[in-house]
């Protein structure tokens, strides 16, 4: 029977590996090894301590003076070159998740996948995407509720699904409809016309009224005390002051209408209570917590014995996600434990995301990442290696662009029945995933353009630094696949991959190569490593987490 | 929850185990009554995001209450920005005005080569994209997951027109435009039968693909979630590899006559015609324009300048449909290409606030090609249905979408009646699809000899000729009833799908010469039943429920 009872036992490497993948960004030989002496709760309670933030901001290494440098903390925001300022944007995020083991930083993924919005796709300035990145980063830590009611008047969230427009004489049901259908309740089954069991057309009209009124403030000067971020205001005589009476869906809720700046923010509030009042606003969210951090498919007895138990727990606390998850990735059902065979479900059963993948091989592979906060390397990490090998390369070509889906449902391979998080590994996207690790041990981008970048993969110090007994052959193949793979790999396997090493000659082949290597000439060893190193990381195992 | 296995083609079931009897059939009506229409294509073109019909196709019968609904965003009717009178020999309910971005459209309609389908939607409109699109491709029609959930129209028809070609080394259909795979190719079972290339080079996509991803472990342990994720791994990156090489031989072998526009739209398109010039065998291309959800600056201005974002994604289509219809022509490829679009939904009559529209319902589709009868078919929605009642909707469906696409599956790529109606049924109203065809939209000399598609059903039909069990009625609807012409007093019935797979075994005995089967519970299809009694051969009798 599933069960959320807690695992207290050490990990181990299989299951510290397990949720390393799976909660966070970091994945290398020394972060196992460490989390495999840990209990879960040991791990969780790690990984549950705010991210410190390295790298304390963007910088656009191409920027003309200080504040185009510094265009988030500048007070300015006409700046040019938007699009890349987003991407740097995106990179001092991806920075700080690399290089901490904080749930804060999958949770962030996780929030975008629930109140999305697009960087390149309507949110306004660098500077105002910059702003909702960190809105939802805040409250990856705090309570989904309180990010629901800041989420509206958020500047990026008001220009990207129109709301800035709405106003009482000519509603704008957009952002509304999303709201409902996406981002809180969700969409159930359609059981009669107009009526989608959670909500019905009628509740959408009345929520585009509780939401006209609320406008972008585009240059930042609006603080929001809570957050200390920039935010929109409400101009009063653009909504609607009438009541708005809900659907037999919310039990014919009647929200008063109001007319002041600090009433409609109030009206706002009982809207958002309203609906989190309802148990299938937690259940949705837990559904999406189970997805992301889990599996994309489950039967009924996960429905019940998971599912609705942590929903009421996320109720109960007021929606604070972050217990909720904890007991989740310390429970015996996340490590397989709570049914007779610990080896058939949950671990391996994900496509890894672009992301996941690239960053994993950027841990696993010890790759050095140039410290993005000294300025002599600002050009090599934001530009050359985050900007054009990663972010436009590796992650577009592979259906992932960054923080930018192509629809504000989301990336399909969290909504879209039924593949899932197969659309990840599609026609269209394994000729990029594929080249990742070539790109990284060439340091140049094999994807598009050939452009050199300095943090590569030296497949000869990985292998001195990591591998108990470089000489043998078999040990070199099997403890890097004990690192990388989820399950233990069989012998004919071992043999396949030891191939590259051993060159159709035989293992002392291998051995006599890594002591050439010792003796000052690597010409030998690091061939046949690099190969061997793309074999693994392109192979079948690899691509699942 | 299992997750779908991949059905490997050849080596665990084979083609033929998979293979209706129909196709076998059908095939076999194709050598001897040369209907061959096995080099037809269907390209889909999805107008991404809800096109506005109402801009689209003006009804200009209908212009003042348009222009009172719409003051700020309407097409004026003089000026520069007029719009297009696509006929005036129309009857006035038909009056069109198209958007005077569409001028290709207008020259193809003179062409007697465009069709216009007024009034296209289902049943019970759902109002999100995501459901609308999804119910596009399902099947669906918002009142029942009978009607489709998590199998795709397009993969359902393929999966049993083309059953004896699974496993073959090319594609059924190739789709662009859109990174997500779509939910319309997942057939029944999932056999990989779609190539999706967004964003790929076609011409050199094998060379680059072929021997990355290495090779695969020599055994895998399906029943673990590990294994089975491996296993769609390693299939995927097999197909990909097989459908690549077909692909970048086709677009190499290929080539275009005409120059197309410089956008994305145009780009696909171009593909897709040079890929056929080349040879694909592949039946059906998905091509993508997205952005359509214009809820502001539909236009730029209120001022009748037509400018802004609908104009713009109009322009694009116009343009890179009349570079594919001409090239299509200038290639000889005239008698083997349709072209169609569709939107998952229209727009609401009332302009909202922000020089835009929020969701709709119905909305008018677009079908392309010399094949097709040039014309309009239904009339222009009523817009006085649309009140402040019902939100601004209208809401009468003149076609069915699945009519729609039923009547092209049937009259041009030769579909039988039981496999559109394993394609769509209306399984809320038991109707078939058949019986709602599109009459007008096929030209006649290009439609398929009714021998060759009515005979099919016959002819699964007839291959219970010659035994002693009859089943009645055939095709039935919940239940069968079996007679023997031999005395029987009792037995055991087996019932297999068309994957072979056994889904019911039940005994028999005989009840006034006879024995009722309920198979309510049964998908619809084509069954093999296994009748085994006493003191008889057993006897194989192909049933088809619909």
């Amino acid at each position: 029977m599933p069960s959320l009872v807690a695992y207290s036992s050490p990990l181990g490497k299989r299951k510290a590996k397990h949720l390393l993948r799976r909660a966070c960004f970091n994945f290398s030989p020394e972060k196992i090894d460490e989390f495999a002496a840990y209990t879960p709760a040991e791990a969780l309670s790690i990984m549950g301590v705010r991210s410190t933030a390295k790298l304390s901001e963007p910088i656009d290494p191409r920027g003309a003076d200080w504040d185009e440098k510094h265009f988030t903390s500048s007070t300015r925001i006409d700046f040019g070159s938007q699009t890349a300022k987003r991407s740097y944007v995106a990179g001092w995020w991806w920075y700080n998740a690399f290089n901490e083991v904080s749930l804060e930083h999958k949770l962030t993924l996780f929030l975008h996948t629930c109140f999305t919005t697009s960087k390149d796709g309507g949110t306004g300035t660098s500077s105002h995407f910059y702003d909702h990145l960190k809105l939802i980063q805040l409250y990856a830590f705090q309570d989904l509720k309180t990010l629901a009611n800041k989420i509206t008047i958020d500047n990026a969230m008001l220009m990207y699904l129109d709301n800035n427009t709405n106003n009482r004489w000519n509603p704008n049901e957009n952002y509304a409809r999303e709201f409902l259908e996406l981002f809180t309740i969700l969409k159930g089954e359609q059981i009669a016309v107009g009526d989608y069991t959670n909500y019905t057309e009628h509740d959408v009209q009345m929520a585009a009224q509780v939401l006209t009124g609320f406008k972008n403030q585009n240059d930042r000067t609006i603080v929001d005390a809570d957050t200390g971020l920039p935010t929109g205001y409400i101009k009063e005589n653009h909504h609607v002051p009438d009541d708005k009476t809900f659907s037999y869906a919310f039990g014919g809720t009647v929200i008063t209408g109001r007319n002041t700046p600090s009433g409609i923010k109030d009206e706002h509030e009982d809207f958002v209570n309203m609906i989190f009042a309802q148990d299938a606003t937690a259940v949705s969210y837990v559904r999406k917590l189970y997805r992301f951090f889990v599996k994309s498919e489950w039967d009924a007895e996960v429905e019940t014995d998971i599912i609705e138990p942590l929903a009421a727990d996320l109720r109960s606390n007021g929606y604070q996600l972050l217990p909720v998850l904890t007991k989740l990735l310390a429970s015996e059902h996340f490590y397989d434990l709570d049914d007779g065979d610990a080896t058939d479900n949950k671990i391996g059963a994900i496509i890894k995301h672009p992301m996941q993948l690239f960053t994993e091989i950027a841990s696993a592979f010890k790759v050095e990442i140039v410290d993005a906060s000294l300025e002599a390397n600002w050009e090599e990490y934001y530009l050359y290696f985050f900007r054009n090998f990663a972010h436009n390369s590796c992650f577009t070509g592979s259906g992932f662009v960054m923080f930018s889906p192509d629809s504000v449902a989301g990336y399909p391979a969290d909504y879209q029945k039924p593949g899932y998080d197969r659309q990840w590994f599609t026609s269209a996207t394994i000729v990029s995933r594929y080249k990742y690790m070539e790109s990284f041990i060439a340091g140049r981008n094999l994807i598009a353009g050939w452009g050199r970048f300095v943090s590569t993969v030296d497949s000869v110090k990985y292998v001195e630094s990591t591998i108990s007994d470089p000489y043998d052959a078999t040990k070199v193949v099997r403890e890097i696949s004990e690192y990388l793979y989820p399950e233990a790999i069989d012998a004919d396997r071992i043999e396949y991959f030891k191939g590259f090493l051993t060159s159709g000659i035989g293992d002392v082949y291998w051995t006599g190569a890594w002591g050439d290597y010792v003796g000052g000439d690597d010409t030998t060893a690091r061939t046949r490593l690099d190969e061997l190193l793309i074999a693994m990381v392109n192979a079948a195992e690899f691509q699942i987490m | 929850m299992k997750r779908r296995n991949f059905i490997k083609l050849g080596a665990t079931a084979s083609a033929a185990a998979l293979m209706p009897m129909e196709m076998m059939a059908s095939r076999e009506w194709e050598s001897i009554k040369g209907c061959d229409f096995s080099k037809r294509k269907l390209v889909l073109i999805n107008l991404d995001g809800g096109n506005d019909g109402l801009n689209t196709t003006i009804p200009l019968n209908q212009y003042d209450i348009y222009s009172t609904v719409r003051p700020t965003i309407k097409v004026p009717d003089s000026g520069l920005n007029k719009y297009i009178t696509l006929d005036s020999g129309l009857s006035d309910n038909q009056q069109i005005g198209l958007h005077p971005a569409l001028t290709n459209f207008k020259d193809l309609y003179d062409a007697g080569t465009m069709r216009i389908l007024q009034g296209i939607g289902y049943p019970a409109q759902n109002k999100s994209h995501f459901a609308s699109s999804d119910m596009y491709m399902t099947g669906n029609d918002g009142n029942s997951w009978l009607n489709g959930k998590d199998s795709g129209w397009i993969g359902r028809y393929m999966e049993q027109m083309y059953a004896d070609e699974l496993g073959s080394d090319y594609p059924f259909a190739v789709q662009m435009g859109n990174v997500k795979n779509s939910l319309g190719f997942h057939g029944i079972h999932e056999h990989g039968m779609n190539m999706n290339i967004t964003n790929q080079d076609a011409s050199g996509f094998y060379s680059v693909l072929s021997g990355l991803g290495g090779e695969a472990p020599s055994s895998i342990d399906l029943t673990t979630d590990f294994g089975i994720e491996m296993d769609y791994i390693i299939e995927t990156d097999k197909l990909a590899n097989i459908y690549a090489n077909a692909i970048s031989n086709a677009f190499n072998a290929g080539s275009n006559s005409e120059t197309y526009p410089d956008n994305d739209l145009a780009d696909q398109l171009k593909t897709v015609a040079r890929m056929i010039k080349g040879g694909l065998n592949s039946k059906i291309f998905m091509v993508r324009l997205p952005g359509f959800d214009t809820h502001a600056v539909q236009l730029e201005t209120g001022s009748g300048d037509i400018l802004g974002r609908h104009n713009t994604l109009l322009e694009i289509l116009n343009g890179a449909i009349g570079a594919f219809i001409a090239d299509i022509n200038s290639l000889g490829l005239d008698d083997e290409v349709v072209a169609i679009t569709y939107s998952e939904f229209g727009r609401k009559v009332h302009e909202n606030g922000n020089l835009g529209t929020d969701h709709g319902e119905v909305a008018p589709m677009f079908v392309f090609g010399k094949p097709i009868q040039g014309g309009v078919s239904g009339i222009n929605p009523d817009l006085n249905e649309a009140s402040e009642d019902n939100n601004w909707q209208i809401e009468t469906v003149q076609y069915d979408y699945r009519s729609v696409f039923g009547t092209l599956l049937k009259d041009w790529m030769g579909g039988g009646d039981s496999i559109v109606d394993q394609t769509f049924f209306d399984h809320s109203n038991e109707a078939s699809f058949n019986d709602s065809v599109v009459e007008e939209l096929v030209q006649e000399s290009y439609k398929i000899d009714t021998d060759c598609s009515t005979s099919i059903n016959d002819d699964v039909l007839s291959d219970n000729a010659n035994l002693t069990w009859f089943a009645s009625p055939n095709p039935f609807v919940n239940e069968l009833v079996l007679m023997s012409e031999n005395d029987f007093e009792k037995g055991l019935i087996q019932v297999y799908n068309q994957s072979g797979q056994l889904v019911k075994a039940t005994n028999i005995s005989n009840s006034n010469g006879k024995v009722v089967l309920d198979l309510s519970s049964l998908a619809n299809g084509i069954y093999t039943l296994n009748i085994q009694s006493e003191g008889m051969p057993s006897e194989s009798i192909k049933v088809v429920k619909r």
